[in-house]
């Protein structure tokens, strides 16, 4: 059932597929480009706690959204990483009004996206950040990109970088280039970038932690004369993916929901580099910092230096899935800097890993995307006329792509002379109960089904 | 070992895959050279073992081990480089002699079968510890070059060395993948791997190791850390790593660099003499359209930085040129022997018969090394006090390849040796290998 597709074959589908609609999303573009919009977050830089695998409570500082939008009150939840900036196809301007309750000051920037008349802090001819400032303990700012590039990248504290960033003030910042794919409608979609359209997106952002950096931060002893003086002993112990380690039980993320397009937005707001290895599958690496790469580099790898960011786009149409992922649908995306697979030396596997799950909604051990009906369990995926509807979703016995009245004849002789195709349900025989079931799909089209 | 037998039954298969005459014809004509063709096992079928062994480093030191071993022989570091032609259904048999479990993951194989597993290890199927044994069977579907490690307690077991090579060749020979736009004269593998050494003591003593304080101190090629990467393949001191580094090609040759991270950092892999052109990355050409342009959209580099589970194809060729004089050392008389261009006025290499634009000095002004031959031309020798050279019998050029991090070209901080070996450019017609 399961066809070998072939890498040609996944990249001509994926290239055809970028071709068609690259032409489209320039049009659509065109007319989205009239009109200016603003996306607008009230952020909160505040401190907050991450438990670890092997029972550590770390102190973190992150940002968290702002409840009721008005800065002057203390809401909202401290997230490591912080919230997803995502900036709507068509806004050129993004405005963010940043509140500092950490005690020292701090600030926040968009690698790669200029904000509007900012400058840098300097202090004794030092420069203490690369953005303007939030004051300790409840100042405030706004910061504003009037003109926002639309892709994937990486916001963090500009302030102290390398003590503020591992602290866990980072998260990623996502502009779309068109909302929602242009001719197959599949809600969560989009185009990515020109040509790039996605039916599924994915935001992976690596980063690490050395606990006794955190330690000597929130017991106030990090500093000039203070017990660590530097980040120069930096030895990370905990190594996170969306701000979790792998842990036994961790749930996978589940995918397969849409159509088959999966963009996964890799970021490293660590200080180390991680290479991403996804199983079984090979991407195609469209971007680079938020920029589109003049050819998608086809790899099973990423190499995520620090601060990089990078988009890789992936077909995971039944018939480009590995035999065995066809039915237990889970497969693993790993750090190869395999050392950092762990937690605090913990015994068993940890730090940066995943699982993927592709969905299985109706259950019967054949992922959504392999299914020839969905939503009715269908184990034996019995297709008599092989239009790739099963039987059970499929009372379009004439083949017409709609279930209407000219199916009722093919039924009443299916049910007569005991034709396969008119045994809906699969148990053996047509009888009333095939067609309790035609009449359930009287008058929609047949299906649905993911092969179709 | 790979033995010329091997190789000619290689090369006997892929013809008879092709059926194509013109081929053969040209199978031929290439197959009348000598050519450098990687050490490894050939063949479907793979009987490995997970065991422990010993190795040697640069400095003399002895570090224990965890490798792969073929057919009941010595754990291999790495593992046995394992060859196979494209469309090749491949099974490979683990069996653990290790006390944990231990696996196999093949990163850019799809519908890898694994039968008889004991236990589900993160990445893979596990065989138990002591005697356990699991199947995996794939299907060799695309080109390339790639690796294999271990998918079981991977934080410590890829460390261990549990780690290998695997290639597979297209259906056309001499040629990287199925594109002309790949083809080679020569190729050779560097597997570019770490350790550090503290791990594998705490390991051999029993102890918890301290992964997050991880600290490399030494650095292999092929297993092998300078100079013990200057050794031919399969030295009886070297038993349980059998594959040399030592590289070697004829100007104007290509060179296929199978280029694999194999270990948990990355290295900035240094060419001298000329620059590399990528080719691939993960086993997939670099193609400006995929399918059809052949492997385009490399770029040229002397350095190329190498990540832990990624692998790189590249082609390096050494072609003298616009050196205004005659590499070969020929007289103004002598035949074109390189190309045509050289007795070319027009062309960039018209270098034929041009003396060295130096005149030596004295040899009391001279500092030798191994390597002179005792001339600056390509395939001469020369006059050489007593007891100087003798590791350039045939007059070539010796290249330094290696990491560019310097610390990386030591075994345990003592300078030289570590991740760096020689490319040889020999004069024309000295066999190679």
């Amino acid at each position: 059932m399961i066809i070998r597709a072939r890498e040609v074959e996944t990249v001509s589908n994926f290239l055809s597929k970028t071709v068609s609609l690259a032409l489209t999303s320039v049009l659509a573009l065109a007319f989205l480009g009239l009109e200016a919009n603003a996306a607008e977050y009230w952020l909160r830089a505040g401190t907050t706690t991450l438990t670890m695998p092997d029972g550590a409570v770390i102190d973190m500082w992150g940002y968290g959204e702002d409840a009721d939008q008005d800065l002057s009150t203390v809401d909202g939840i401290v997230t490591v990483p912080g919230p997803e900036i995502t900036v709507p196809a068509g806004d050129t301007t993004l405005t963010i009004h940043l509140r500092n309750d950490l005690p020292v000051a701090s600030s926040l920037m968009i690698t790669g996206q200029p904000a509007d008349g900012t400058t840098p802090t300097f202090e004794g001819g030092r420069v203490m950040s690369f953005s303007d400032e939030a004051a300790a303990n409840g100042g405030t700012v706004t910061y504003t990109w009037s003109n926002v590039r639309p892709g994937t990248f990486l916001y963090a504290s500009a302030t102290n970088p390398a003590v503020q960033v591992q602290m866990g003030l980072y998260g990623a910042m996502v502009g779309l280039l068109v909302d929602g794919p242009l001719c197959e409608p599949s809600p969560g979609g989009g185009t990515a970038y020109p040509g790039i359209i996605f039916d599924e997106d994915l935001t992976l952002l690596f980063s690490e932690i050395d606990p006794a950096l955190h330690a000597a931060v929130a017991a106030d002893d990090y500093g000039p004369g203070k017990g660590t003086t530097s980040t120069i002993d930096y030895n990370p112990k905990y190594f996170l993916i969306n701000g979790a380690p792998k842990e036994a039980g961790s749930n996978p993320v589940e995918i397969g929901t849409g159509g088959d397009r999966l963009l996964i937005r890799f970021l490293n707001a660590g200080l180390q580099t991680a290479i991403p290895v996804i199983q079984g599958f090979y991407m195609n690496i469209v971007a680079d910092d938020g920029y589109p790469t003049p050819y998608p580099a086809e790899q099973y790898s990423v190499m995520l230096t620090a601060g990089k960011t990078h988009d890789a786009i992936f077909s995971l149409e039944c018939s480009n899935l590995p035999e065995p992922m066809a039915s237990t649908g889970n497969f693993a995306l790993y750090d190869r800097r395999a050392h950092r697979l762990t937690n605090n030396d913990m015994p068993g596997d940890g730090g940066m890993m995943t699982e993927f799950a592709l969905l299985d909604q109706d259950g019967e051990s054949i992922v959504d995307i392999c299914d020839n009906c969905l939503g009715v369990a269908n184990a034996n995926q019995v297709d008599t006329d092989g239009d790739l509807y099963g039987n059970i979703c499929d009372a379009d016995l004439n083949n017409d792509q709609y279930v209407d009245f000219g199916d009722v004849g093919p039924m009443v002789r299916a049910f007569i002379w005991q034709e396969e195709n008119g045994d809906l349900n699969s148990d053996g025989s047509v009888n009333f109960g095939d067609i309790a079931r035609f009449l359930d799909l009287y008058d929609a089209p047949p299906g649905p089904s993911a092969l179709k | 070992m790979k033995t010329a037998t091997d190789t000619a039954l290689r090369h006997v298969s892929a013809l008879r895959r092709i059926g194509i005459s013109i081929l053969m014809l040209a199978g031929l004509l290439i197959g009348g050279t000598a050519q450098a063709v990687i050490t490894g096992t050939t063949g479907v079928n793979f009987n490995l073992t997970a065991k422990e062994g010993y190795v040697s480093m640069g400095d003399g030191a002895t570090i224990y081990m965890w490798g792969y071993a073929l057919n009941g022989g010595p754990a291999q570091l790495p593992g046995p480089t394992l060859i196979v032609n494209e469309g090749d259904v491949v099974t490979v048999t683990l069996t653990n002699d290790l006390a944990e479990a231990v696996s196999i993951t093949f990163p850019g194989q799809a519908d890898v079968v694994t039968t008889g597993a004991d236990s589900q290890g993160y990445l893979a199927g596990e065989a138990a510890a002591s005697g356990g044994e699991v199947t995996y069977t794939f299907t060799a579907s695309n080109p390339g070059t790639y690796q294999y490690h271990s998918g079981s307690n991977v934080a410590l077991q890829i460390e261990m060395g549990l780690a290998g090579a695997l290639v597979v060749r297209p259906n056309a020979m001499n040629q990287a993948y199925d594109s002309p736009s790949t083809a080679f004269h020569q190729e050779y593998l560097f597997f570019l791997q770490e350790m550090d050494p503290h791990i594998h003591t705490a390991v051999e003593a029993g102890e918890t190791p301290d992964l997050t304080n991880r600290q490399a101190q030494y650095w292999m090629i092929n297993g092998r850390s300078g100079p013990d990467t200057f050794f031919a393949d399969g030295v009886p001191w070297l038993p349980n790593q059998p594959y040399g580094a030592m590289a070697r090609t004829h100007p104007n040759e290509k060179v296929l660099m199978r280029v694999v991270g194999a270990g948990l950092d990355l290295h900035p892999f240094h060419t001298h003499g000329q620059n590399f052109r990528v080719i691939a990355r993960d086993g997939r050409m670099r193609e400006t359209i995929p399918g059809l342009s052949g492997a385009d959209a490399g770029i040229s580099d002397f350095t190329l930085t190498v990540a832990p589970g990624q692998t790189y194809d590249a082609i390096w060729s050494w072609e003298g040129k616009n050196l205004g004089w005659d590499i070969f050392g020929h007289a103004p008389g002598d035949p074109c022997e390189a190309s045509a261009e050289e007795c070319d006025p027009a062309s960039p290499y018209y270098d034929h018969g041009k003396p060295i634009p130096v005149t030596l000095p004295e040899q009391q002004f001279l500092t030798f090394g191994g390597f002179w031959s005792g001339s600056p031309f390509l395939g001469q020798e020369g006059a050489l006090p007593p007891g100087e050279g003798g590791l350039n019998l045939d007059g070539g050029f010796f290249y330094m390849w290696h990491s560019h991090a310097e610390e990386e070209l030591c075994n345990y901080d003592i300078f030289p040796g570590g991740m760096m070996t020689m490319m040889i450019v020999e004069a024309p017609g000295v066999p190679i290998p």
